[in-house]
């Protein structure tokens, strides 16, 4: 007997299995998920917005003449926005759209690392939880539990006096170590449902380790969900730098920080706006950006709606 | 004589649950030797896919609770975990029943088979490609160098099938356990797996326990089968013995459930009742409150029947029927009528 399957199975159409495919089947990182993502336009909008933001970044001596820290516009104290300074200057005379666009080093240096830190504790013990279940479930799920249970503000400066307060390493450290706790719920979550699987079952019949099993296979599945939440995270973490900055355990003036701008700006409310509105602008448009093109991922790495027109 | 690969002595096998204990195997013993198909037979729950899951201590929260189960030197009851591991895959490998769920979504195929040789036999990544590729070709994907590559949502499901006996085969192992291998396929395509099955078992001279419900599947590729009903072996014997020659009477019903070609204008007989709770089992013969042939109350509602070798009748054909041997004169009687 030859074995040659129907001519519609040789041509390998990536989508034309999805109405039976399980749930939690998920496709590699391909065109189809780049199609969906590419359609939201709100994501799209979003992503721009962070390319521009993180040119802005790198670029920043090209962008602006100013010197965010040091470049001080002699008797141009709170002024408004003019052609000499687009958004004003600040309580000593320097200038704020500087200030902002070299924040935006600050602001996403901050949200990445300490977003790649949450997720690097929280992926890490959320897998060991979800995998292994049991009594080692328990322990790390209660000492998360432990973690919520205290309010976040308390035990970031608790952890910032501990670390010593107003270094940049400080803030990533203080918000890595705060954000990891949701993500252990939703990769422990995640990892739960889909060892249960099959596949897990037949790479255990088939002699893989558990380590590998883990490793290999059960993570990447359960990569999209913990995809979303990253992203989505970098906003979280760039708003909450700006808060921790405001309660003043973030860093310290005058490093040129979203947060202590506004912190700064809140004194002259009254009489110079300008100094609060553009960097919570600054803040407002970020974490928009970073929650749209992770909302635009889920819907685009969500495999019930692959196929979908 | 041949080779015996596994033997199986007495296994029981429990599961603790709130609502009692599930005595899903209850003392089964068999043996599989080198080239042979021995199947087993029995409707869903019989305990089937526990006896040889538990065997490779695949079921985490079964507890095997007797029994031996020799493999080479080996009681694998009592193997550490991590010779256990090297035998899964490497000289005992499973394929399972559903292949659209037994292939991982996120690699790629040749990748999948290719860790089998990787892990098994510390291979090179170049030459586990190779191995994939030979593999894939082997079961019958046409265009196995193109194929590799793909992922597991490009394939059928015969294809993935095939890519899963790929991957079970990848070590040449000993025992292939393939658990119900067609049930998720359509009939022209499980013909063909069952036809690529047959033709790897002879290649790399194993032994393939074959289990199913699906009677039609035992005819065409069994060499012995085992029939269980709640956790115990009711028959054993060769294909031919239990389909034509059958000693019990949960055979007989199976049979008589089941559409025959030559056979035009019956009616068929479905067995009536359904299966028992394992964990209130009927006592006595556990089929007695199905059978047609039970004489109650004793033995049969009191007396759990030896399975032992029915007198006049080839010695390794057993059945655990009080009267097996009534059964089997009754049927010679009517076939002298006939």
């Amino acid at each position: 007997m030859t074995f040659v399957d129907q001519p519609e199975a040789l041509t390998g159409t990536p989508t034309g299995e999805a109405g039976i495919a399980d749930v939690h089947e998920a496709q590699p990182l391909g065109r189809d998920v780049l199609r969906r993502f590419r359609r939201n336009k709100l994501a799209m909008l979003g992503l721009a917005f962070i390319v521009l933001l993180i040119l802005a970044a790198i670029f920043a001596p090209l962008i602006t003449s100013y010197d965010p820290i040091h470049d001080r516009a002699r008797g141009q104290y709170r002024d408004g926005p003019s052609a000499e300074h687009w958004l004003g200057t600040d309580t000593i005379g320097r200038d704020v759209f500087s200030r902002i666009v070299y924040g935006a080093r600050i602001s996403l240096r901050i949200g990445i690392l300490a977003t790649a830190l949450s997720l690097l504790i929280g992926v890490t013990l959320g897998s060991i939880a979800g995998f292994f279940g049991g009594i080692i479930d328990s322990i790390v799920m209660r000492i998360t539990d432990m973690f919520l249970a205290i309010p976040y503000i308390v035990l970031a400066i608790a952890i910032a006096t501990v670390v010593g307060r107003g270094k940049e390493n400080t803030v990533i450290l203080v918000l890595g170590l705060t954000g990891w706790l949701a993500i252990v719920r939703v990769v422990r979550a995640t990892f739960l449902g889909l060892k249960e699987l099959e596949y897990v079952e037949a790479a255990r019949a088939l002699g893989f380790s558990r380590l590998r099993i883990m490793a290999r296979h059960v993570l990447p599945n359960a990569l999209q969900p913990v995809i979303v939440y990253g992203t989505i995270a970098i906003g979280g973490v760039i708003l909450a730098e700006a808060a921790l900055s405001f309660l003043g355990v973030g860093v310290f003036d005058p490093t040129p920080s979203w947060g202590l701008m506004i912190e700064n700006g809140r004194r002259d409310l009254a009489n110079a706006p300008h100094m609060l509105f553009f960097p919570g602008l600054a803040v407002l448009l970020t974490v928009l950006a970073f929650v749209f093109v992770g909302d635009g991922l889920r819907d685009a790495l969500d495999p019930k709606l692959r196929g979908r027109e | 004589m041949t080779e015996t690969l596994l033997s199986v002595r007495d296994l029981r096998v429990e599961f603790h649950t709130d609502a009692g204990v599930v005595k899903a195997v209850d003392g089964v013993s068999f043996d599989v030797a080198r080239g042979e198909v021995f199947s087993i037979v029995g409707e869903s729950g019989s305990g089937k896919s526990v006896a040889c899951m538990s065997l490779l201590g695949l079921i985490p929260n079964a507890k095997v609770v007797g029994g031996e189960a020799w493999w080479k030197e080996t009681d694998l009851l009592q193997a550490r975990p991590e010779l256990l591991r090297r035998i899964r895959g490497g000289e005992i490998a499973m394929i399972f029943q559903d292949p659209l769920t037994a292939l991982n979504p996120v690699h790629r195929v040749g990748r999948q088979i290719g860790e089998m040789v990787r892990i098994h036999e510390r291979a090179s990544k170049r030459e586990a490609r190779d191995r994939a590729i030979e593999l894939l070709d082997l079961v019958g994907i046409p265009q196995a160098e193109r194929r590799v590559d793909n992922y597991p949502h490009e394939f059928s499901g015969g294809m993935r099938q095939r890519a899963m006996i790929a991957m079970a085969i990848a070590c040449e192992p000993d025992l292939l356990i393939a658990d119900e291998p067609t049930t998720a396929l359509d009939v022209t395509v499980q013909a063909q797996v069952l036809e690529v099955l047959l033709e790897i078992k002879d290649r790399i001279n194993s032994a393939i326990v074959l289990i199913t419900h699906d009677l039609g599947v035992v005819a065409g590729m069994a060499d012995r089968v085992m029939v269980m009903y709640a956790g115990r072996a009711v028959e054993m014997g060769t294909t031919d013995e239990i389909f034509y020659d059958m000693l019990h009477p949960y055979t007989v019903g199976l049979l008589a459930s089941l559409p025959r070609v030559d056979a035009t204008g019956e009616e068929l007989v479905p067995i009536r009742g359904a299966p028992p709770s394992l964990i209130h089992v009927p006592a006595g013969c556990p089929f007695h409150p199905r059978c047609d042939y039970a004489r109650l109350p004793t033995p049969c509602s009191t007396v759990v029947p030896e399975f032992d070798p029915v007198p006049g009748k080839n010695p390794d054909h057993r059945s655990a029927c009080h009267f097996a041997e009534e059964l089997a004169g009754e049927r010679e009687r009517g076939k002298a009528r006939a």
